[in-house]
Parts: structure tokens; C-alpha cells; sequence
């Protein structure tokens, strides 16, 4: 059968878009492969395809959970039903379902720390594995800006369940990265795709304020005039909830939605953005939305993130229909100390890895004892989980507690510099006079092809064109309940 | 505010008698025994799992922010009202009533899979009745998702894909009618329902279109899936469908699983000595047991431990002492063991009526 038939009867696609087509032949020629495709360009696709076609079962190692749920119920919907996401989300009951169940399953999506337990990887040995798909591959390499320790350990579970051909996905990967990401997979006969990462579509630009008070200022403003939908970033959770509250009082229809929102309400909000019933989200850059919306048509970021490659990330979300969107930061000078502090805080400092060592060894000590219902806290206190997640893989592999403390410091040292160089790069984007996109472009190593068109404010362009054209409507209809029954049951 | 309000009226009844941490495990629903002791002997069953989302934080938080207004004192753990605190909790507590249906005790097991199955339910039904199958669900649990699977296929040997949506609104209406009649106002629930090309409201967005609290509209809304559950099981043959989706949530309130096996044990006949030297357990840990047993189920006679006239003496002193700590109860009654005191003030919930 041709792909474009399968492409359409079982996706509903009437084409493959750039670089699908090329990737799907090289995993089905049975080649390692590795692509670099931007992001909203259907990576995802690359591999449900080939899954459907290959005999045997397809796993996908993606380091984010809400996002991997997401992604299994979208599949569902389309009416490919063999999918599971297999993660820490689960309920104890899930899970044995599940387990029971594995074999029924054509795709597997799971995370890199379920990998590592071995009940889960011994009932998954079991199966026939013959597709494995690293996304957001980028997390194996130390200079991948967002490394994941968990990823390290991928090349020998690959190995383990039997050594099948691999397909590492990625939107953002310089050459040093892609070597990582390889080495670290073992490889071999890789064919490597690499596509346009720039999003012409996309116009952007930087305002930079003295104040945090003409910035807020600002934003209103913008908010105000621009067509949305939206989507505004800030860096922590209560901004964005403050945001929120502050535009819903002004009567735009807006929430704000992050990780400490409950996974109901997050699907609920997803959805009504998805209907357009809200146009405004106030987000945190750490919170991936698992909704595909084509037509997001403004994307702000009222901090900016702490690297590039998370802007180029963000400012994605925009413009997905290919109509003209634009990408506006605001920026003032105080924001870049507030990214220090959150640099600093996602790696734990010397007091709390030499705290660690000790709570260990505590730990340790109280397990050789006779007590064996001794209850221990599962994390120490005052640790964020990816603090804790990247001290226990380091004490896992390092068993000599002075060791385990000189080798972590050091490499929280090495990775603290680096990522302050990584900011350094941001913020120097922010205040450069040239153009913009191509600043960004040579940045990922690329040149620019062709010429955008509204480029970005060093370019110059007329943002009125990014303004309203219809008036906003917001007169919720009054309550009824059982007016609203019938609608809902088509009465 | 409706947090304070809770911390107040649970604070004045237990009369600087119980910790604030108690108040914590009450507010929460928590299923120990101690707590289930407290909230029958000082008759606070309507705060019994009111917030069971509540963090400690927040409890922390609005507790500081009681003791700064003077409105309580803290000494050891301890809380204390202070009268203005008894005027702030009389002028506001008429705003946060708590609804009759409401019954975070019976229906703490249930109320989450009622509410995942029925959402699921209607999101599903709805799009059938738009001629639709294939949607985002609503419920990612995948045993709910399994459960209402489960459920429509059996339904689908009596009704095909037009009638069963047709049956199943008929009997939602008129539930929620009941509930209407009950002073609960269904838009409360009806509008967290989504469907086809329509979504739910999330608590917060309807608490501020009603301007309520967030978390007093959650009582509100949790009182509503009370009362379906209960109107469910009072009226089977009215709501045929209903009655089959909460036929395995209505179980009756159980025990821990020990104390199980005691009541058992008793039914056939043994004695506490007995069952303490079967089952290898201190006789304290089975008294602890037999009180549990009588907290849970009324009809439980305490008569074989304690006389008819030893209740009558303990409820006097109870009346005389007005408190519930024990000690002092035995000062006024010394023939009494505490095992006997406590199982009177569990099996006589109504004693509290006089200390109000």
C-alpha cells in the first residue's frame, strides 16, 4: 500500500508535510535515523506511520508526562486504539492493568525513569520491540539545554530490550548535540534529516522597559490589541495566575494554566482554548501544552526563558496554520537576575548535595537495621524533584560518598557556568541591533533561505497589522441547567 | 473566609480539648480511628472531610491569620476561641450553610469515581447523540475509562445508540430536579459537564461566575453528588440506570480490616478474651476494635460491656463536666473503666446535643 493511502485513511492527511515523507522511508528501510524537524511540523507522525506498518511493537521515550498523555488520547481519537502511555501518573490499579496487558499494545509511551525499573523493563523484554523512538532527544546530551540525566541510561536499555532500530526526534540540535545523541544511542549507519528550523510565518520582536510596572502596563496594552488567540509565558506559576486573575476581571476570557493546575482541569482548559471558548492562556515556560491549535496567533513572553533554544520552542506554538503570527518578549533589566535565580534553583547547591549524602547514608543505615517497617520519607525535604532525580542518578552510579559529592559539585559547577553562558546568549539576542531572525538562525547553525516577511523589529514592520479585526465579545450567556442538558444531549 | 469559618466552628466545639492538628485530620476526612472517635463524641459529623483537598499549608496559613486577628489563641497545639472570634463565626457562618445532602463521611470512597464515571458518561452519550464517536475524553483513569466502557456495552442489549442517551437524560433531569426541589441549584454541577463541542467549566471558572469561594463551591458541588447518590439508592426503580452505574459504589461504610475480622468473631458469640487470645492482639487493641464497630454502625448494643445503669451514671457526668476528655469524666464516675467511658460517648452521638 502507499504511504499517502495509509497517510490518509488512517491519519486523515491528504499529504505528508516537509520531511515526513523521507524520515518514514529511512525507518522503514530499517535505518537508525535521526531528525531534526521544527516544532508543530508533525514530528509525532514520523513514527506513528512506520509503528502501524512494522510487525512488532513500537516504544516512544519522551521526557514529558502531561505531554505523552496527551499524545496516547489524541491517537485514540483518531481510532488507533493500541496505545498506552506507561508512567508514574498511573494509579496502582492502571498499572496492573496495563501490565497485564502489554502485549496488546502496538505503541508504548513511557519515560526514561520507568525504564529504569526492572520489573517494567523485564515485563517489556518480553515483547517484540522493533521500533525506538527517542523523542525530544536533545535531553541525552550534556549540551542539550534541557539534559536529563534519566536519558543517559537509554543506550543500554536500547541494548536490553534486544537492540532495536532507533529513531531519535529532536526540533532544536546543533552538531555537538546530534554527536551526543548518537554516541550515547550507539547508533549506527545513522541517517541524518535535518529541515529548516526557521518559522517564517512567525514575526518577532523585543520591547525593552526600565520598569516592571511599564511592562505589566504594556502587556495590557497588547493584550488589548492584538488578535488573539494567545498565549503568554511567564516564568513562575503565581504570574501567571496573577495574570490571569487580572485579565478575567477585565473580561477577557482567560486561565491560567500550569503544573499545579489538576490534570482534569488541565484537560478541560485545553479543550475550551481548543473550541475557542477562552482565547488567553497565561502559562509557564516549563508547561508544554498537549493541544494542537493551529491558529494561536500571538505568542508573549512577559519573562523571557533562560536559553534560546526554549524561546524557539515556545514561540512555536504560534502560527501553526501558517498564517502570519508574531512572537513579542518584553524584557527589562531586572528579569535577567530573576533568570539567574531560576538557573540556580533547578540544579541543588553544595548544601544540599552534601545534605543528600548524608540523608543517604541515613537512610542506608536504618535499612541494614532490624526494623524493617521503617517508614522514610520517599524524598528529602526541601528538594525539588528534578534536584532529587538528578543526586540519586549520580549516588546510583558513584558508590564512595566523597566521590559522589566531588564529582556532583563539580558537575553542577560545569553545568551552572554553562547555562549562565547559555543566558549570556539570550540576553545578548535580546539587546543585538541586527536582524533578529537571522541572529536566532545562526545561532542553530542555519542560514536563512528565504526572506520573511514581517521579519522582526530590527527589520522593522507595522505590528497594527497583528491588531484586532473583530470586536471581543464577552456576554456569557446567562446560566440554565437545563437548557444547557438539552444542548448537551441535542434535545 | 468559609476556611475560617470551618477552623472556628471546629475549634468552639472541641473546646480546647483536642489539638489543632485534629481539626486538620477532620477538615481532610482522615480515616483513623481517632478521628473518627472525635468527630462522633463531639457530634462535628457535617465538617468530617469538608476540604479533602486541603494542604497543610494553607490550613497553617489560615490558622496564623486567625491567631494575628485575635480571634483564636493557640497554647500547646491547643486552640482556643476568643469571643470576638465567636462574633465573627456567628456574623458569617450563615453564608457558608452547609447543605443537608452533604455527607463527607458515607460517601468519601465514592463521590471521585461517581463523578469520573458520570462526566465520562455524558461526554460520551453526548456525542452519540450528536452522531459522534470519537473524542478527547474527559477521564484519562483508564479502569474509569474501562468501567464506562464496561457499563455501555451491557446497556447496549436494551437500548440502541439513540435511546440510551434519550434514557439517560431523562432520569439525569429528574435527579437534578430533586436536587433543584432540595435548594441545591443544578447549574452548579451541570455546567462542569462537557460534551460534544462543549466543555465543562473548571471549579474555579464557575465559582467566579457565581462569585463564590472556590472552595465553598466545591462543598456546594460535592453536595449535589451526594445527594444523587442518595436519591439513587432511595428510589431504584425511578432511576433504573443510574441504579446500575452506583451499584458497586454503594457499599456500607466499612471497617479497618481487623476490626472486621473482631466483628466477626463477635457475631459468633465469642468473647473479648477470647478473640484477643485468637487472634494473638492485646485486649486493649480489641476494646480499640469494638469501639470502632460501635462508632460505625448505631445498632450495635453496648449493653454486654457496660450496664444500663453505668451508661446512665457516665451520661450524667458527661452532662455535669460538659467535656469529653476522659479523665475527667472517670473523676466524676471511678467505677468506670475508660474502655466503658468511651464506648458510651461513641454509642450515644446525642449526648453532644446537650453540650451545644
Amino acid at each position: 500500500m502507499q504511504l499517502e493511502q495509509i497517510l490518509y485513511e488512517k491519519f486523515s492527511y491528504k499529504g505528508f508535510r516537509l520531511g515526513q515523507k523521507e524520515i518514514i522511508e529511512s525507518v522503514l528501510a530499517g535505518h537508525d535515523t535521526l531528525a531534526v524537524l521544527p516544532t508543530g511540523s508533525g514530528k509525532s507522525l514520523c513514527y506513528q506511520l512506520p509503528g502501524l506498518i512494522i510487525e512488532g511493537i513500537t516504544i516512544i521515550v519522551s521526557p514529558l508526562l502531561s505531554l505523552m498523555q496527551d499524545q496516547v488520547e489524541q491517537l485514540k481519537a483518531k481510532g488507533i486504539k493500541q496505545v498506552v502511555a506507561l508512567n508514574s501518573f498511573l494509579t496502582l490499579a492502571e498499572r496492573k492493568f496495563v501490565l497485564k496487558n502489554l502485549a496488546t499494545y502496538k505503541f508504548i509511551y513511557t519515560s526514561p525513569e520507568m525504564l529504569q525499573n526492572e520489573h517494567i523493563l523485564t515485563a517489556l523484554r518480553k515483547l517484540p520491540i522493533r521500533l525506538f523512538v527517542v523523542d525530544e532527544a536533545h535531553c541525552i546530551s550534556q549540551w542539550g539545554y534541557d539534559f536529563r540525566p534519566d536519558y543517559l541510561e537509554l543506550g543500554v536499555i536500547r541494548q536490553r530490550l534486544g537492540n532495536p532500530q532507533v529513531l531519535a526526534l529532536t526540533a532544536t540540535a546543533r552538531r555537538q548535540v546530534r554527536e551526543d545523541i548518537q554516541a550515547s544511542l550507539q547508533m549506527t549507519g545513522t541517517k541524518e534529516f535535518l529541515y529548516p528550523i526557521d518559522r517564517k510565518n512567525i514575526a518577532l520582536q523585543v520591547e525593552r522597559f526600565d520598569t516592571q510596572n511599564e511592562k505589566s502596563e504594556r502587556l495590557l496594552e497588547l493584550v488589548r490589541d492584538l488578535q488573539g488567540p494567545g498565549i503568554i509565558y511567564f516564568s513562575s506559576k503565581k504570574m501567571a495566575d496573577y495574570y490571569a486573575t487580572l485579565l478575567g476581571q477585565n473580561n477577557y476570557r482567560v486561565a491560567s494554566y500550569h503544573s499545579e493546575i489538576e490534570q482534569e482541569q488541565r484537560i478541560l482548559l485545553q479543550q475550551q482554548f481548543l473550541y475557542g471558548e477562552i482565547d488567553l492562556i497565561c502559562a509557564t515556560s516549563a508547561f508544554g501544552m498537549g493541544v494542537n491549535k493551529e491558529d494561536i496567533r500571538y505568542c508573549l513572553h512577559y519573562h523571557p526563558p533562560v536559553d534560546l533554544e526554549s524561546y524557539f520552542q515556545e514561540i512555536g506554538r504560534a502560527g501553526r496554520d501558517g498564517k502570519n503570527s508574531i512572537a513579542i518578549m518584553l524584557y527589562c533589566p531586572d528579569d535577567y537576575y530573576l533568570q539567574t535565580q531560576l538557573i540556580a534553583n533547578e540544579l541543588p547547591d553544595r548544601g544540599q548535595i552534601h545534605y543528600f549524602a548524608r540523608w543517604k547514608e541515613e537512610q542506608q543505615k536504618q535499612l541494614r537495621g532490624n526494623s524493617s517497617d521503617v517508614q522514610m520519607a520517599e524524598y528529602p525535604p526541601g528538594f525539588t524533584e528534578i534536584q532529587f532525580r538528578l543526586l540519586e542518578k549520580f549516588y546510583q552510579r558513584i558508590n564512595h560518598v566523597d566521590q559522589f559529592i566531588s564529582t556532583t559539585s563539580t558537575f553542577v559547577e560545569k553545568r551552572l557556568a554553562w547555562k549562565q553562558e547559555k543566558l549570556q546568549e539570550i540576553t545578548e539576542w535580546i539587546h543585538s541591533t541586527g536582524c533578529r531572525r537571522k541572529k536566532l538562525l545562526e545561532y542553530f547553525e542555519e542560514t536563512q533561505s528565504e526572506i520573511a516577511e514581517p521579519c522582526c523589529d530590527s527589520c522593522g514592520f507595522d505590528i497594527r497589522i497583528f491588531f484586532q479585526r473583530e470586536d471581543r465579545v464577552n456576554n456569557p450567556e446567562s446560566l440554565n441547567w437545563k437548557k444547557r442538558i438539552y444542548e448537551l444531549f441535542h434535545v | 473566609m468559609f476556611l475560617k469559618a470551618l477552623l472556628l466552628a471546629c475549634i468552639d466545639r472541641f473546646h480546647a480539648e483536642r489539638t489543632v492538628q485534629a481539626v486538620y485530620y477532620l477538615l481532610t476526612g482522615k480515616k483513623s480511628a481517632q478521628t473518627i472517635q472525635d468527630t462522633a463524641w463531639y457530634g462535628l459529623q457535617k465538617y468530617f472531610n469538608i476540604i479533602p483537598d486541603l494542604s497543610k499549608r494553607d490550613f497553617d496559613q489560615c490558622l496564623n491569620a486567625l491567631t494575628e486577628q485575635r480571634l483564636i489563641t493557640i497554647d500547646k497545639q491547643t486552640a482556643q476561641i476568643t469571643s470576638r472570634g465567636r462574633q465573627l463565626y456567628k456574623d458569617i457562618t450563615k453564608q457558608y450553610a452547609i447543605p443537608a445532602g452533604f455527607n463527607g463521611f458515607k460517601y468519601q470512597q465514592v463521590e471521585v469515581r461517581f463523578w469520573q464515571r458520570l462526566s465520562l458518561l455524558v461526554q460520551t452519550l453526548s456525542h452519540w447523540s450528536y452522531g459522534k464517536t470519537r473524542f478527547i475524553p474527559v477521564q484519562r483513569d483508564l479502569v474509569v475509562q474501562q468501567e464506562v466502557k464496561r457499563w455501555i456495552y451491557q446497556m447496549s442489549e436494551r437500548y440502541d445508540k439513540k435511546l440510551l442517551p434519550e434514557r439517560f437524560s431523562h432520569e439525569l433531569i429528574q435527579l437534578l430536579e430533586h436536587v433543584e426541589k432540595a435548594e441545591l441549584q443544578p447549574e452548579l454541577f451541570v455546567y462542569r459537564l462537557s460534551g460534544y463541542e462543549r466543555s465543562g467549566l473548571t471549579p474555579r471558572q464557575i465559582a467566579e461566575r457565581l462569585k463564590l469561594e472556590e472552595q465553598y463551591y466545591q462543598l456546594l458541588f460535592r453536595s449535589i453528588l451526594h445527594q444523587m447518590i442518595a436519591l439513587t439508592a432511595n428510589h431504584r426503580d425511578d432511576f433504573p440506570l443510574f441504579t446500575s452505574l452506583t451499584r458497586d459504589l454503594q457499599k456500607p461504610v466499612v471497617l479497618t480490616r481487623s476490626s472486621y475480622i473482631t466483628y466477626q468473631l463477635l457475631q459468633q458469640g465469642k468473647t473479648l478474651a477470647e478473640i484477643a487470645r485468637e487472634r494473638q492482639l492485646k485486649k486493649s487493641t480489641i476494646e480499640d476494635h469494638i469501639v470502632e464497630i460501635v462508632l460505625m454502625n448505631p445498632e450495635f448494643s453496648i449493653q454486654p460491656y457496660v450496664s444500663k445503669s453505668l451508661q446512665e451514671k457516665i451520661i450524667s457526668a458527661v452532662n455535669r463536666c460538659k467535656s469529653r476528655k476522659l479523665r475527667r469524666i472517670k473523676e466524676l464516675v471511678p467505677e468506670a473503666d475508660y474502655f466503658s467511658i468511651r464506648l458510651v460517648l461513641s454509642a450515644w452521638p446525642k449526648i453532644v446535643e446537650y453540650y451545644r
